[in-house]
Formats: C-alpha cells, sequence, structure tokens
C-alpha cells in the first residue's frame, strides 16, 4: 500500500515534469546511439553505415520513447486532463448557457456556504473551555416566578450537596462605574464565585484569578479585568497589575488580566468576587438571580446529574414546607452549548433546510439545462461512441463538464459567502452567541468543496446517463432524417421540472407563513406610540446616589428639569420601565377585602415607577379613571394606576377605580386604567402592572423619555436634540457617565429585528428559488417548442390556429406546474410544522397563505410558459416542414 | 556484425531483462549508463544474451518508478553529459529475491529436463 502511494508519488511528480522527463530521455538515447556508433566505426565501419548499424539494433526509438513513457504515466490524470480541456471547450462554445448554470450554482453554494458559516461558528463548533461537553448550567423551572431561575441559596445548596459535580461556580450580572482617571464610563461587571474560572478551564492570561478567601464578604476589593477592556481603557499597561482602579468610588486592586475573546455568558468587561457585601454596594441585588454553571465528573451522565438534583430539591421541600407546597419546581441541567445556542438553533437549522432546497432547485436546473443541451449533442455523441468510446467514457466526459460548472459555481459561491457572512453578522440581531466569530474557514471550505461534488453529481449523473444512451446507428439515421427526440430525456426534464416546483413551493409557503407572522407582529396593538420618542436610561452611581435617597431623587428631577426647557422638547416625564425592554421589579400584592392568595400561588405584577406626565409622554392611552397629577406627591395619598391585563385578571365583574392593595403603611388606591402596553416584546404576553407615582417609592433607576415636538422629524435635527439632552444631564453630575439616547423607534426595530432578519433571509431564499424555477421553466418550454417544432409545423398545416398552438405549449407548462404544485402543498403541510415556533400568530398550515403563494406560483409559471408558446404560435408553418 | 552467427545468440526470457540490469548495477557497484549497461552485458554473457539495445531504457524507467534503481546525470568517461544508474537499498532486497526465484525456477526446470 505505501509503495503504491509512493509510486503514485512518483508518478505525479513525474507528471509535472514530462516535457523534461522527454528530453532526458532523447539525450540519454542520443548518447547511446553516439556510443554505439563510435564503437562500430572503431570497429571499421563507414561513419554512415556504423550509425544505422547502431540505430538498428537500438530497436524502434518511438516505441521505445512511447514505452519508457508509459511506465510512468498516470492514467486517469491523462483522460481527466483531456476531458478538462474538451469539457472546458465545450462549455466555452456556450457562454450563455455557461453563464447561467454558473450563477445558478453560484446562488446554491454561495447560500449554502455563508449559512454553513454561520451553523459552524454558533452550533458547531466546540465551547473555547476545557473539556467543554463536560460543562453544564443548572436552573429551577417554575411556575412560580420567585423559585423560578436560581438563586444564591439553591446554588450553595448544589455547590454543598450535588455527589455528581467537580465544581459549581455561580456568576450573576452587574454593573459599576468606572471612575478617577478619564471619562467616567459604565462598566459590565461578571460577579463570579472564586472557582468560575476553573470550572470553565480558563485562567487568567496575567496575574491570576481570585482565591476563596477573596470570595467573602469583606474580602480585600479585588478585580479581575478582560483583555479588551486591558487594551482599550489602559493601553495594555504590563504594569497594570497590582496597580487599583476606582470602581463605584472605590479602590479596587487589578489581580489579573483574562485571555483575548474569553467569555462567559455574556461578553463582560470585569469580574469581581460574588461576595455578599460586594453585591450590595452594586446596582442590582443579584443574588436572587444566578446563573450556576458546574463541572460534571468524568462518566456522569446529565440523567444521573438531574437525579442528584432531584435528591436536593426534595430535601429543600422537606426543610421549607410553606415554600414549595402547591408549587412545581423542576431542576434542569443543560449542556452549556445547547443552553446558549437554544433558541437560535431552530432558526439556523430552518434556514440551513431553505438553502439545501435552494441548492437542490439549482441542481435541478442545471440537471435540466445539461439534459436539454445533451439532446443537442446527441449527434456528438453518437460519433464519439461510433469511434470506439466506451459508455462510462461517455459519462465521465458528461460529469467531467457539471464538476467543471459546479467548481466554477463553487468559486464564485465563495466569494458571495465571504461577502453573504460578513453581512449576515453585520446585520445579525444581538444575542446570537459567537455569531460575529462565523467566516468563511476551513471547515466551510472542506464543507462547500463537499457540495461541489455533490452538486456536480446530483445536476450531472441524470443528463450523463441519458445522454450515454444514445443508439448509434439511430441518432446518426435520425439526424439525417427527422429530428430525433428522445422521449426519455423530455421525460426525465419534466420530472426534474415537476421536483423544482415542488421544492420552490415549499420554500415559498416558508417564506410566505414567516412574512405573514411579521405583518402580524407588526399588527399588534403596543399600547404606546413609538413615533417622535427619545429615550435617555438616567443610572447615577449608588455609591453617591443610593436607592430611595433624596440625592438621587433630585437628581432624577433635575435632569427632567433641564430637558424639558429645551426647544424642540413636547414634553419630558420618567419611568422605571420602558416598553419592549424586558422584565422589571415583580411585587406580590394583596387585594383590600380578600383573602390572601394560597402560598404558592401568589400571583406577581410587575412594578413601573413614573413620573405624572409620562402616558402623555409615551402616548399611552387612558381607559378608565385618572392619571397621576402633580398632587400625587411624597406625603399625598399613596395611589396607583393598573393595566387592562390586571384589571381583567383581579377585577374581572367590578369598577376597579377606588379599590385599594393592601400595603404597610398606608394602602393603595387605585385611581386609573391603562391600555395593555407590552413591556416584554411584541411577541410577548402583557404581564399585569401596576404603574406608581415615583415620588411615592423607592426609587433606582430611571429613563428619561422625551417627545419630540412633530416638526423636528429629521435625523440630524433629531441628533442634535440627543446632544442636547445628554450635555443637560452631563452637567447635572460631570463625575456620573451618561448614557446613549436611544428613539423607542430604534428599540422597537431592535426588539423585532431577529424575526425581521429571519424573515428577510427566508424570502431573499424563496425569491431565489422562485427564479430559478422561472428560468428553468422558460428553459425547457423552449427546449420543447425547438423539438417539436415540426410537429407543430405539421398541426398549423393542417389547419390549427394560434390559439390552438398557444394551449398546448402552455398546457405542457401548466401541466408541470400543477403536478408540481400539488407535491410541493403536499411537502410543505408536512415540514412547515416544524416551523411552527418561528411563527407568530399564524398556523403552520395557515390556508391564506397556502392558497396565495400556489396562486403566486402558477402565475409566474403560467407567464414562464407564456413566452416560449408565443414564440410558437409565431411559426410559419411552410419553414418549420422545412426546417429538417 | 556477426549476423551469421545468430543461431548462437539466445532470446532473453521475458522480465529477466530487469534483473540482468539489477545484477550488473550489483555487480559493478558504482553507477552506469545505458550504454554501459548493455555492453557489460554483451561481455559477461560472451554475446550470447541477445538483448534489443534500446529495450533497456524503458526496463530503467521502471525500475526507476519501483525505486530499485537511481539515476543521476554526470560525466561519462568521454566527458559527455550521460545519466547515470545505481542500485538502491531496496533494489538489492529485490535482486536477491528475484535471483533466489529464478534459481528455484532454473532448477526446477533442470530436473524436468535431466535425463532419469
Amino acid at each position: 500500500m505505501i509503495n503504491q502511494l509512493i509510486q503514485l508519488w512518483r508518478r505525479l511528480f513525474f507528471y509535472l515534469r514530462r516535457d523534461q522527463f522527454d528530453r532526458e530521455l532523447e539525450e540519454e538515447m542520443k548518447f547511446h546511439l553516439e556510443m554505439k556508433a563510435k564503437e562500430n566505426a572503431e570497429a571499421g565501419m563507414e561513419p554512415l553505415e556504423a550509425r544505422y548499424a547502431a540505430q538498428r539494433q537500438f530497436g524502434n526509438q518511438t516505441l521505445l520513447r512511447e514505452a519508457s513513457r508509459e511506465m510512468w504515466s498516470v492514467r486517469f490524470i491523462e483522460t481527466l486532463m483531456q476531458d478538462l480541456g474538451y469539457g472546458a471547450r465545450m462549455l466555452l462554445k456556450n457562454p450563455g448557457f455557461t453563464l447561467i448554470a454558473v450563477l445558478t450554482l453560484a446562488l446554491g453554494i454561495g447560500a449554502n456556504t455563508a449559512i454553513f458559516s454561520v451553523v459552524n461558528a454558533v452550533l458547531l463548533r466546540p465551547l473555547p473551555y476545557r473539556d467543554p461537553d463536560r460543562i453544564v448550567t443548572i436552573r429551577n423551572y417554575s411556575s412560580h416566578p420567585i423559585l423560578d431561575g436560581a438563586n444564591g441559596a439553591d446554588f450553595l445548596d448544589w455547590r454543598e450537596q450535588a455527589k455528581v459535580f467537580e465544581q459549581v461556580a455561580a456568576l450573576a450580572d452587574g454593573s459599576v462605574d468606572l471612575t478617577g482617571s478619564g471619562e467616567p464610563e459604565r462598566l459590565r461587571a461578571g460577579m463570579v464565585s472564586a472557582n468560575l474560572f476553573e470550572t470553565l478551564g480558563v485562567g487568567p492570561a496575567y496575574g491570576r484569578a481570585f482565591t476563596q478567601a477573596e470570595d467573602q464578604p469583606r474580602a480585600a476589593n479585588v478585580v479581575i479585568l478582560s483583555h479588551r477592556l486591558w487594551q482599550r481603557r489602559f493601553g495594555s499597561d504590563p504594569q497594570l497589575i497590582g496597580r487599583t482602579l476606582t470602581l463605584i468610588d472605590q479602590n479596587w486592586t487589578v489581580i489579573g488580566i483574562m485571555p483575548p475573546g474569553f467569555q462567559a455568558f455574556e461578553d463582560f468587561d470585569l469580574w469581581l468576587p460574588l461576595a455578599l457585601d460586594v453585591n450590595q454596594k452594586l446596582r442590582k441585588g443579584p443574588l436572587n438571580n444566578v446563573r450556576v454553571i458546574a463541572r460534571l465528573k468524568p462518566d456522569v451522565t446529565l440523567q444521573t446529574a438531574r437525579a442528584d438534583l432531584a435528591v436536593i430539591r426534595d430535601r429543600q421541600r422537606q426543610t421549607f414546607p410553606h415554600f414549595f407546597s402547591n408549587v412545581n419546581v423542576e431542576v434542569s441541567v443543560t449542556g452549556l452549548h445547547e443552553h446558549l445556542v437554544g433558541d437560535v438553533r431552530l432558526a439556523l437549522l430552518a434556514l440551513f433546510g431553505a438553502v439545501a432546497f435552494v441548492l437542490l432547485i439549482a441542481c435541478a436546473n442545471v440537471a435540466n439545462l445539461l439534459l436539454a443541451r445533451s439532446a443537442a449533442r446527441q449527434k456528438e455523441m453518437a460519433i464519439r461512441a461510433a469511434v470506439g468510446a466506451g459508455r462510462f467514457r461517455l459519462v465521465r466526459q458528461l460529469l467531467t463538464e457539471s464538476l467543471l460548472l459546479s467548481v466554477a459555481g463553487g468559486a464564485a459561491g465563495l466569494l458571495l459567502a465571504m461577502g453573504g457572512v460578513k453581512l449576515l453578522v453585520k446585520i445579525s440581531p444581538g444575542g446570537v452567541t459567537r455569531i460575529d466569530e462565523s467566516g468563511v474557514d476551513g471547515r466551510a471550505l472542506v464543507f462547500t468543496s463537499m457540495v461541489v461534488a455533490l452538486t456536480a453529481l446530483v445536476s450531472g449523473v441524470i443528463p450523463a446517463l441519458h445522454a450515454s444512451k444514445t443508439n448509434v446507428n439511430e441518432t446518426l439515421k435520425a439526424h439525417f432524417s427527422a429530428r430525433a427526440s428522445s422521449p426519455g430525456g423530455s421525460r426525465s426534464l419534466q420530472a426534474l421540472m415537476i421536483g423544482e416546483i415542488a421544492l420552490t413551493l415549499v420554500l415559498l409557503v416558508g417564506a410566505g407563513l414567516m412574512i405573514r407572522s411579521f405583518i402580524q407582529l407588526l399588527g399588534v396593538p403596543r399600547g404606546f406610540n413609538p413615533d417622535n420618542v427619545l429615550t435617555l436610561a438616567l443610572s447615577p452611581g449608588f455609591a453617591k446616589y443610593s436607592p430611595g435617597s433624596p440625592q438621587l431623587r433630585a437628581y432624577f428631577q433635575e435632569s427632567l428639569n433641564r430637558v424639558q426647557t429645551l426647544p424642540g422638547v413636547e414634553s419630558a416625564s420618567l419611568s422605571s420601565f420602558l416598553p419592549l425592554a424586558g422584565p422589571s421589579r415583580r411585587r406580590s400584592f394583596r387585594i383590600e377585602g380578600r383573602p390572601p392568595f394560597e402560598p404558592g400561588k401568589q400571583p406577581l405584577a410587575q412594578d413601573n415607577l413614573i413620573s405624572h406626565g409620562y402616558f402623555q409622554t409615551m402616548g399611552i392611552k387612558m381607559r378608565a379613571g385618572r392619571a397621576f397629577t402633580e398632587q400625587d406627591g411624597d406625603g399625598a395619598p399613596p395611589v396607583v394606576i393598573i393595566n387592562e391585563t390586571m384589571a381583567r385578571r383581579f377585577f374581572p365583574n367590578e369598577n376597579p377605580i377606588g379599590r385599594r392593595f393592601v400595603w404597610s403603611p398606608t394602602p393603595l388606591t387605585i385611581v386609573g386604567v391603562v391600555e395593555d402596553t407590552r413591556h416584554f416584546g411584541l411577541d410577548q404576553d402583557v404581564h399585569p402592572e401596576i404603574y406608581w407615582p415615583y415620588l411615592q417609592a423607592r426609587n433606582f433607576e430611571m429613563k428619561l423619555v422625551v417627545r419630540v415636538a412633530p416638526d423636528l422629524n429629521s435625523p440630524a435635527q433629531l441628533s442634535g436634540l440627543a446632544a442636547a439632552i445628554r450635555n443637560q444631564v452631563r452637567e447635572v453630575d460631570l463625575n456620573t457617565p451618561v448614557n446613549q439616547v436611544v428613539t423607542m423607534d430604534e428599540r422597537l426595530s431592535d426588539s423585532v429585528a431577529p424575526r425581521r432578519l429571519q424573515m428577510l433571509l427566508f424570502a431573499i431564499f424563496a425569491a431565489v428559488a422562485l427564479v430559478i424555477a422561472t428560468v428553468g421553466m422558460y428553459g425547457v418550454l423552449s427546449y420543447a417548442v425547438g423539438q417539436r417544432t415540426r410537429e407543430i409545423g405539421v398541426r398549423m398545416a393542417l389547419g390549427a390556429q394560434g390559439g390552438d398552438v398557444l394551449r398546448l405549449v402552455v398546457g405542457q407548462g401548466m401541466r408541470m406546474t400543477l403536478i408540481g404544485a400539488l407535491l410541493g402543498l403536499a411537502a410543505a403541510l408536512a415540514l412547515t410544522r416544524v416551523m411552527k415556533s418561528l411563527l407568530f400568530n399564524v398556523s403552520p398550515t395557515d390556508l391564506a397563505t397556502f392558497v396565495s403563494i400556489t396562486s403566486l406560483l402558477v402565475v409566474v409559471a403560467f407567464l414562464a410558459s407564456y413566452i416560449p408558446a408565443r414564440r410558437a404560435t409565431k411559426l410559419d408553418p411552410l419553414m418549420s416542414l422545412r426546417h429538417e | 556484425m556477426g549476423k551469421d552467427k545468430r543461431q548462437d545468440k539466445a532470446e532473453l526470457l521475458p522480465g529477466t531483462l530487469e534483473m540482468l540490469i539489477l545484477k550488473s548495477l550489483d555487480r559493478i557497484a558504482e553507477p552506469m549508463h545505458g550504454y554501459g549497461i548493455a555492453l557489460y552485458l554483451k561481455q559477461i554473457s560472451r554475446d550470447v544474451l541477445q538483448v534489443e539495445e534500446g529495450s533497456l531504457y524503458p526496463a530503467l524507467q521502471r525500475l526507476a518508478l519501483k525505486g530499485w534503481v537511481k539515476a543521476e546525470w554526470g560525466q561519462s568517461e568521454n566527458n559527455r553529459r550521460a545519466r547515470f544508474y545505481k542500485l538502491t537499498p531496496a533494489g538489492r532486497r529485490q535482486l536477491k529475491q528475484e535471483v533466489a526465484d529464478f534459481e528455484r525456477i532454473l532448477e526446477a526446470i533442470m530436473r524436468v529436463m535431466q535425463p532419469s
């Protein structure tokens, strides 16, 4: 085996230098002959005679040279080269055909490579940790909001009691203000248990990780920086370790720098120990919401781990019966990778399926083009067969040609994919783990090569088998009499076309469902008016402005006052919780005059603190009662406003106005009801919500909401106003970082971005498929008309009218379309079910979509068959009879 | 040349030419060009073995492909450029093998031919 490989290698090497070999052999033989002639001459021959004698003794030089070369020859390469050369010439002779085929394949292959690159980055590549397969996340699932997720107590229980893990670590999100030198800046902080880095198996690039002692309340302040922050803010200063930074107005010692690209869940700027006291200094109390990461012991399965944790949960249940009664709590253990890509997987796989369809359609189309062309090449094939080419040789020739096509298509597709991936990454909404690492890399190249080979085979094998089946005698004879139309060939042509139409319909239906979902999504009543609204998060550091303090309240009030007086501002107000921004603080409540809720069935309401003009500024409509006024301030009787969902759920058949929530020390009176506002996203349910006057509550972080005068709507004017707003707020306290101004329209657009992207990609792929199939239909029918020229001529000579001919050709097209559409509908019914979770308010078998998409396809197919049919009616019967 | 002595000359058994080339290279133990090999074969066999001299060259190519000989360009005795062949270790092993096979066959043939 090895010897054969070495020999093959020698042959290949030889093949590259075959010219040199010929020269050397020539020289060697000449040398031999001259030596011999000299010897003969020395033996007394005449010079001429001596040379002839030498040649006689040597033998036939040409044959010997051939034989020598033959020793080295690599037959298959030489034939391949011949086939390639011949194929390339054939393709260049038909530039139109070649261009269409290559473009079609480039679209198909390019789309596949692009989506594969993303799938590879997001789904296939292992996470960059040590033994990433053994890293899991643990959390509770519960219908009860308080028990859902994981809290500090769960983490400690799991860490102390579980037997299946090597390490159990926790991480909480937070943010800290970096002040001192340079511009004050808000940074994303990961608060981690000391063993988090060890659990992941990644240590700091410089310095050291946290020690157990540092992960304790009242331990020294130590911080580890991300590589990016170190580079950006500190210029990669190698002396930074051991220095102190001012975070949250305290000194923190830098003890380590993580390696570049290190991420744990989020892209944090820095990491602090998750110690109790630290948490209280931070912006949000993370202890009731931590993420738990654990490393399984070797050979422990997920099932075993789940069983072990279930035992711990039962123990918790026994220890705190009142807390857990009536409540269903499931502990889940999920592989970290699975957890991170969970939601994205289906969307990506659906896209991958869509591009695979596009490629199949492209292949079918190229197969059709090749089939049609092979009919035209029957004579050529017959002649080649007649002079001794075997069937295998003919098939190989044709496959070589389709390989050339798909390699060219693959090369062009790679270029498309490189651009496509960059574009995809740029327009992809946030939250898709590691999508920014997508690129056309080695793995994508291997994938593309395989796709190219497969494409060549799929698109080439049917035409090749057909063409090679040529009956030499018949074809050559036929060519001189009537034109041969191979019935088998046109049957394959029609079958392929029907398949193409079926696939296209499936894709179109998929895209149609996505588009309808998106329209439904945009049509959802939003419960606010996003036009001309600017927002700015006000979040001064807690060290100076503790929650609920008069300083904090003054900061908010001062910011509001300054902004309200800016020209172009119609109204400004404050709110703790913006529409589409996701969950806020939740509160349990009790309604006066009713028994308390059963333990475990305690409902929660979203909590929203607002200043008095907020509903007007945000365009939220009152449904009943009154809005807050300036009189609802500190010390006034406490009042609240609820949303419609809350009114419906808790006051179904009564007027909630005037009802009261039990609250200490004074009950809260409901004074109004407002419309439901989508706080969690357009595709999410509305929760019960309670609005409070922010001056009557313990506020901590507020958003400034500004409604701009309607005449101020050019982007330049808006960004000018946004800058003015930031400047005003910055002047309230120069040591507090100020966030970016975001318009509500941007928030709305961002919130639907993932669905919009999915819909767009689906629509693009479906449109590409439709174009390819239309071109295919046109091509097949034009070919059929060409084949039937004589028949049509005869019919017309016998009195058929233009309309009859039109019907004949269009009828053929429509027959294929209808069969294809029926097959496609059946396939779509079966396939769209998997898309269910990608859809919104649309059933996967939505009748309107199925009907309208099918009609669209039929109309397009009709147009594609009408043009060749029209041409057929223009045939002159006499000309077409003479045509042969 | 001695065309009249044709009867005294033997055609080579098929496949033996390569063995003879290997053997010649082994005996001489230094690189030889094609002409030299032809000359040597003729002398050693006392003109009995009739080789069409040119057929040496395809055979040499085959040996080179198998890796049993190695070719290098060098200076001939009369200062001309010539391609010299030398035996490789693999070629030496191959020769041993072929000689053994050949002797076995020869022995068998002799036994058949010997009058009992």
